[in-house]
């Protein structure tokens, strides 16, 4: 498994989202990943068939989804999913990069480093879940924050020229008076808009663990430090490889750009009292996809029975997640309520029966 | 000539406020005077006994007078005067405070025949204007009209007056009817204030809650894929309006003025006697 080793100090180098670097926690040098040659990441990708091979030869398959490796530092054994990139080592904490498995088409083209450290993604996570009343309290605890982690999810980026024709049917309607009578005058016509756009690595999550629509919401990234792939960025979160058909995820995205590009184009159809879409079609050209990890701070806690998942978005913070409701503090907002309308109302209607 | 004269300038009324059966409990005056001679003397004391009970029932004055000579005057003003005068000339010292729109806290019936305009007559007095509504009073006339007609008049005064304090009784103790008296009046303002705050409550734990479920049930947006267009990346190619048809529609009478509902109610019927005193009342012809 792939490590990263101070040149000063020999200490275990993690990245640091804050320095953006590859940090010794002793010495505090900082490193790029440029700065190591990866000696298992080979300038010409090794086809499929030799990566599996040696895939099977760095772990021993447990069955058929599950493989366990050693750690090198521990010799704990770590049990990983087979599409599991990178990890951290349950015994020592150490984070393990499998290196043997990220190569040819499972090796992605790009990084996006993180930019929120774990610290940051506690601190939104801890004012998302503050901002609700109803939430138990149990989404607060210590327990709960301390499961956070980072992780690098995969996903294609898709870069799109988006050519698209609308129809719109429109009304211009002004009236007048005749006598008592109100009449209406209805102007009607059709108006087409012709445009395109170009959509710039739109991402659709590869991830068959993560739902789809969570991770739409978790959007969007902010690209600007986006790196050529480096196994360096991922040392101390865990990270997967796609699991998921390119086309599909491909096919998502362009229906994504289509919706993207309709109200771009219903914007030029200008103000009318009534307007209804009657026709859209959608061209694309010059698809271009790329793989990437994307950073994304990720924690679970089940609830009665229902399993809420919040994300941290690795580079702008955003915190998403559906926030569960605790019936019991639902009830007691409410009859709190109904207490300060009943008092209230009860005050108000005594001291005017008095007056 | 001067005691003639003296004895025929005395009040009208002077000798017949004179009653055997007359007494003033607690307040409640009760008599039976039967100026037209039409009754027994084991009826007046029969009447006697029922105004006594009467009284104690409903806590008022109940009073029966059967007139020979209105002296020209209306059953309804004969009556008026007589009883004014029982509450407020004769000396004795009733309850006629003004703390009630009424001015006057001394409640009483008066039940009259009156002989010499052939009518049968409640005039009531103080709060029983309220307990007994008009359309009551005509039902309990009703009751003796049947026994008027024969010249049973003792029992006609029985049934009127039986039917009379019936209705008394239930409006006064058994229904908090619009009787206008303060304790009933705020009793059912309070039970008005309490369902309005109980109502009021629930509407706002209803809007509380329901605001707060939607609110905190509120799910993420997924962000539109445009947000990855470059603001210089997106061109019009073209844009064209093709003009197709227009029409009108008409809305008649659209501007005409609507009429206004207009409705209109009778108000309960009281009034004031020539001392300026309220009274209810009313009669049936025999």
């Amino acid at each position: 498994m792939q490590k990263y080793y101070c040149k000063n100090c020999g200490a275990e180098l993690y990245w640091d989202a804050n320095s953006q670097s590859l940090k010794c926690e002793y010495c505090d040098n900082e490193y790029l990943p440029s700065d190591f040659e990866d000696a298992s990441l080979s300038k010409n990708p090794v086809k499929s068939e030799e990566a599996n091979k040696q895939y099977t030869s760095a772990g021993q398959d447990l069955s058929d989804d599950m493989v366990v490796y050693k750690c090198n530092n521990c010799s704990g054994e770590v049990i990983a999913d087979k599409k599991t990139v990178a990890t951290v080592c349950p015994y020592c904490g150490r984070a393990l990069s499998i290196t043997s498995k990220i190569v040819g088409e499972f090796r992605p083209d790009l990084v996006l480093p993180f930019k929120i450290g774990k610290d940051k993604a506690v601190s939104a996570y801890e004012e998302y879940v503050s901002k609700s009343h109803l939430t138990p309290k149990e989404f607060r605890s210590n327990r709960v924050i301390s499961k956070i982690q980072g992780m690098y999810v995969p996903y294609y980026l898709v870069t799109d020229t988006a050519q698209g024709d609308i129809v719109y049917n429109c009304e211009k309607v002004w009236s007048r008076r005749s006598g008592y009578d109100k009449v209406v005058t209805h102007k009607v016509y059709d108006v087409y808009v012709s445009g395109v756009a170009r959509f710039r690595q739109v991402p659709g999550d590869a991830s068959e663990k993560l739902n789809d629509t969570f991770m739409d919401t978790i959007e969007p990234f902010d690209y600007s430090t986006i790196s050529s792939f480096n196994p360096g960025y991922m040392a101390g979160f865990i990270a997967d490889i796609a699991d998921v058909d390119k086309k599909s995820v491909v096919d998502r995205i362009l229906e994504k750009i289509k919706k993207g590009l309709l109200p771009l184009l219903s914007e030029e159809v200008g103000y009318w009292n009534t307007k209804s879409l009657k026709s859209y079609t959608c061209n694309h050209k010059g698809i271009k996809s790329e793989y990437a990890m994307l950073p994304i701070w990720i924690v679970s806690e089940e609830y009665q029975g229902t399993i809420y998942t919040f994300g941290v978005n690795g580079v702008t913070g955003k915190v998403v997640g559906k926030l569960p409701l605790s019936k019991s503090l639902l009830a007691g907002k409410a009859g709190i309520a109904f207490a300060i309308g009943f008092v209230a109302t009860a005050l108000v209607t005594g001291i005017s029966s008095i007056l | 000539m001067i005691v003639i004269v003296f004895s025929m300038s005395l009040p009208v009324f002077a000798d017949i406020y004179y009653s055997e059966y007359q007494k003033n409990i607690e307040g409640n005056l009760i008599g039976v005077w039967d100026n037209a001679d039409i009754l027994t003397s084991n009826e007046e004391s029969k009447l006697y006994d029922l105004a006594q009970d009467y009284a104690a029932k409903c806590d008022i004055s109940v009073l029966f007078m059967t007139v020979s000579d209105a002296k020209g005057k209306s059953t309804e003003k004969y009556s008026d005067d007589f009883y004014d005068h029982l509450l407020y000339d004769s000396g004795v010292q009733y309850n006629t405070s003004q703390n009630n729109k009424w001015k006057n806290d001394n409640p009483g019936i008066l039940f009259v025949i009156d002989m010499d305009n052939r009518m049968s007559y409640i005039n009531t007095s103080a709060d029983v204007i309220d307990w007994l509504s008009d359309r009551e009073i005509d039902s309990c006339l009703t009751a003796g009209d049947s026994y008027l007609g024969r010249g049973d008049y003792y029992t006609a005064l029985v049934k009127i007056a039986d039917e009379s304090i019936s209705n008394i009784y239930h409006w006064k103790y058994e229904d908090t009817r619009s009787n206008n008296s303060s304790s009933s009046v705020s009793s059912v303002r309070f039970r008005i204030n309490w369902f309005l705050s109980l109502v009021i409550g629930l509407v706002v734990a209803l809007f509380t809650g329901t605001r707060s479920y939607i609110k905190e049930n509120k799910a993420n947006v997924p962000v539109s894929s445009n947000v990855y267009v470059k603001s210089n990346e997106f061109k019009v190619l073209n844009r064209e309006e093709r003009y197709l048809r227009t029409y009108e529609t008409v809305d008649r009478d659209y501007y005409k003025p609507k009429s206004s509902d207009s409705s209109s109610h009778s108000s309960g019927s009281s009034h004031h006697s020539s001392g300026g005193h309220s009274h209810g009342g009313g009669g049936h012809h025999f």
